[in-house]
């Protein structure tokens, strides 16, 4: 991954899919990347007509149709001449997936334009999709978004979670080897803070296989949360709503399903915070608290609600 | 000419005859930078220590049983360049593979691994009433297609060390390899038990344990890409109405509908459809702590129905999928 090395004072502009968990169980998503974007200057068209990805179940049952109905999402971002911001893992998978096939294979865009007209829509294959976590380093620049960090983070050891599907397939995320990722730490390390490595930063929270096998997606979960614990992390933070869900309101669960605490002995037992990516840039870059409704999380970090009660303007 | 790299290789070491204890060995070698991990292994057994114990046999690619954990992933040893694994600090720390116990050192016993590829019965079942005689049965290139990827396998347990589903449900799941061969049967124009077969794959265990978590794809060394064989099985699921209900199917199920209904997911419709009434008591928890944040999981009252919601239903309709959303409900 590229960052943009120039300092871009472009104005960003992108359709902005803000997702389904991302606006209900999770509404602090939604809220801090709005309040992140007017900061930073980056102007999000709501899609107010975006439906569900399909995040893979709706693929499991009929993936020609997902793929029109994801299709639909990149036509509305084409016709405002925008590319499409996500800011969940599963999403951007599952839109991108369909956006590179469409763009690669002119026989399947036709057939899905076949559909797409019937409602007075077309795709030609012009649009972007990008994760608000690449769109960051990518588009906006990390040396730009350096200069906007008015409250650096450097007191915070931070643990990465990626997820799955930002990574994973490397042929959908782009990743040249989506196994060992940087830029997750690299963001961190622009906003000042300190990043805790651990094995379990690219594996799998098990959201996806949460309905059918409640007991696995708890291991998986349980698991990364311990080897941040273990490592020492202040706090958590994800790309992905879905991983948030998981660790964040399921956390206490998670924990004593996948390991028996009393192994634990060393490690501090009280909740580990999760955060959302535009909350953490956001609290580095001078918003409050409240504003980035970190008060929303189910664990509330009492520590960063002192530190970071009040916003603070560049100088 | 090579260039010569120093590398520092951690290899796991496990006896136990010894101890019960593994530990690791730490070997500094230098070796051209064109060497794979296995060359760097039999340098290290023929020239350091010779007691140090992994599985080799093809060095091609072909035989699969050099698969083994590189900075934790496993890969074959053959195919695997060194300069391509190791880290920043030219360091490769080799395991056994994961989900299967450790025999001695890098050798693993696949017992499991084999047991779930023979559960899928990897091999065609034909209802014959008399022998085909000199007639062949015969199969188009293109239905061979169909399953061609899945046909590549050769079994190393790659994709099965990594499995995260592997192992949260304590090797209850299949795993990918085997889904992906059961897929190569259950897709042969052949076969003669296909129902039968999806709905053994539809049990505790098989294809919705699969977490989507896309490692397999990675870690296959020959492109099966076994979590695309598992999504094949899932809609070819569907076309089977026989095939008792579980939670994978209604989840699917629940989403289909959902998007229908409101575009956006409703949660509670979906919960509902996947779980029934009675299901929903274990989510209250998660409810209240939702609640108690002033959140709540979107549900038919509050949910806003997504803008120009016509156009989804409308091609849901073209797709040929019903107005309940659901193409199942029509077949059941």
């Amino acid at each position: 991954m590229v960052s943009n090395s120039k300092t871009n004072d472009k104005k960003l502009r992108y359709s902005y899919f803000p997702g389904c968990v991302g606006q209900t169980s999770t509404i602090e998503l939604d809220r801090s990347m709005l309040q992140l974007a007017d900061k930073l200057g980056i102007e999000l068209v709501k899609m107010t007509e975006a439906s569900c990805c399909g995040a893979g179940h709706l693929q499991d049952m009929n993936n020609e149709l997902a793929t029109v109905i994801n299709a639909r999402h990149l036509a509305y971002a084409e016709k405002e001449g925008l590319n499409l911001l996500t800011v969940c893992d599963t999403c951007q998978l599952h839109i991108n997936e369909v956006n590179l096939k469409l763009k690669n294979d002119p026989e399947a865009l036709a057939e899905v334009n076949k559909t797409l007209k019937e409602v007075g829509m077309e795709y030609k294959g012009t649009v972007e999709v990008k994760h608000i976590l690449t769109a960051l380093i990518e588009d906006y620049g990390l040396d730009r978004l350096k200069e906007q960090v008015v409250k650096p983070l450097d007191k915070y050891k931070i643990a990465p979670f990626y997820g799955c599907q930002i990574l994973r397939p490397g042929a959908v995320s782009g990743l040249e080897d989506p196994d060992n990722p940087t830029f997750f730490e690299e963001l961190i390390e622009t906003l000042g803070g300190k990043t805790v490595d651990y094995e379990s930063k690219t594996k799998c929270c098990g959201f996806h296989v949460e309905l059918a096998n409640p007991e696995a997606a708890a291991a998986m979960t349980g698991k990364a949360l311990w080897q941040a614990k273990e490592k020492q992390a202040d706090f958590m933070v994800t790309p992905c709503p879905l991983c948030h869900l998981n660790l964040d309101a399921q956390q206490e669960h998670s924990l004593h399903v996948a390991e028996n605490p009393a192994k634990y002995k060393n490690v501090d037992h009280s909740p580990l915070p999760i955060m959302h990516v535009p909350q953490l840039v956001g609290l580095a870059v001078g918003l409050s608290y409240d504003q980035l409704s970190i008060n929303k999380n189910i664990i509330r970090p009492e520590e960063i609600k002192r530190e970071f009660a009040l916003p603070v303007n560049k100088k | 000419m090579d260039n010569k790299i120093k590398v520092t290789f951690k290899v796991y070491r496990f006896n136990p005859e010894v101890s019960p204890e593994g530990y690791y060995d730490t070997f500094n070698i230098e070796v051209p930078d064109t060497y794979t991990v296995l060359d760097c292994l039999n340098d290290i057994k023929w020239d350091v220590d010779g007691s140090v114990t992994y599985s080799r046999s093809c060095r091609h690619g072909i035989c699969g049983v050099c698969a083994i954990r590189m900075n934790g992933r496993a890969k074959l040893a053959c195919k695997t360049q060194v300069r391509d694994v190791m880290d920043k600090n030219n360091a490769v720390r080799v395991d056994p593979m994961g989900n299967m116990p450790v025999i001695r050192d890098l050798i693993v016993d696949r017992t499991k691994f084999w047991k779930a590829l023979d559960d899928v019965k990897p091999y065609i079942e034909k209802e014959m009433t008399e022998h085909p005689k000199a007639e062949s049965v015969l199969l188009s290139q293109e239905q061979q297609h169909s399953f061609h990827e899945t046909d590549h396998c050769i079994m190393c347990g790659a994709c099965y060390s990594d499995c995260p589903s592997v192992e949260a449900t304590g090797n209850k799941y299949l795993g990918p390899a085997a889904l992906a061969k059961a897929y190569r049967f259950a897709a042969d124009p052949r076969e003669s038990n296909v129902e039968q077969r999806m709905t053994e794959l539809n049990k505790d265990g098989g294809i919705w344990d699969c977490a989507r978590c896309y490692d397999c794809i990675e870690r296959c060394p020959k492109g099966v890409a076994p979590l695309d064989q598992i999504i094949r099985l899932r809609n070819m699921t569907m076309d089977y109405p026989g095939i008792p209900s579980n939670k994978g199917v209604r989840h699917a199920e629940g989403f289909t509908e959902s998007t229908y209904r409101m575009g956006i997911l409703d949660e509670v419709i979906m919960s509902l459809h996947t779980e029934g009434p009675f299901g929903m008591i274990k989510h209250i928890p998660l409810g209240i702590r939702l609640a108690k944040r002033g959140k709540a999981p979107s549900g038919p009252i509050i949910t806003k129905t997504s803008d120009n919601i016509g156009e989804v239903r409308k091609i849901y309709k073209l797709m040929g999928v019903d107005k309940n959303g659901i193409e199942l409900k029509n077949k059941r």
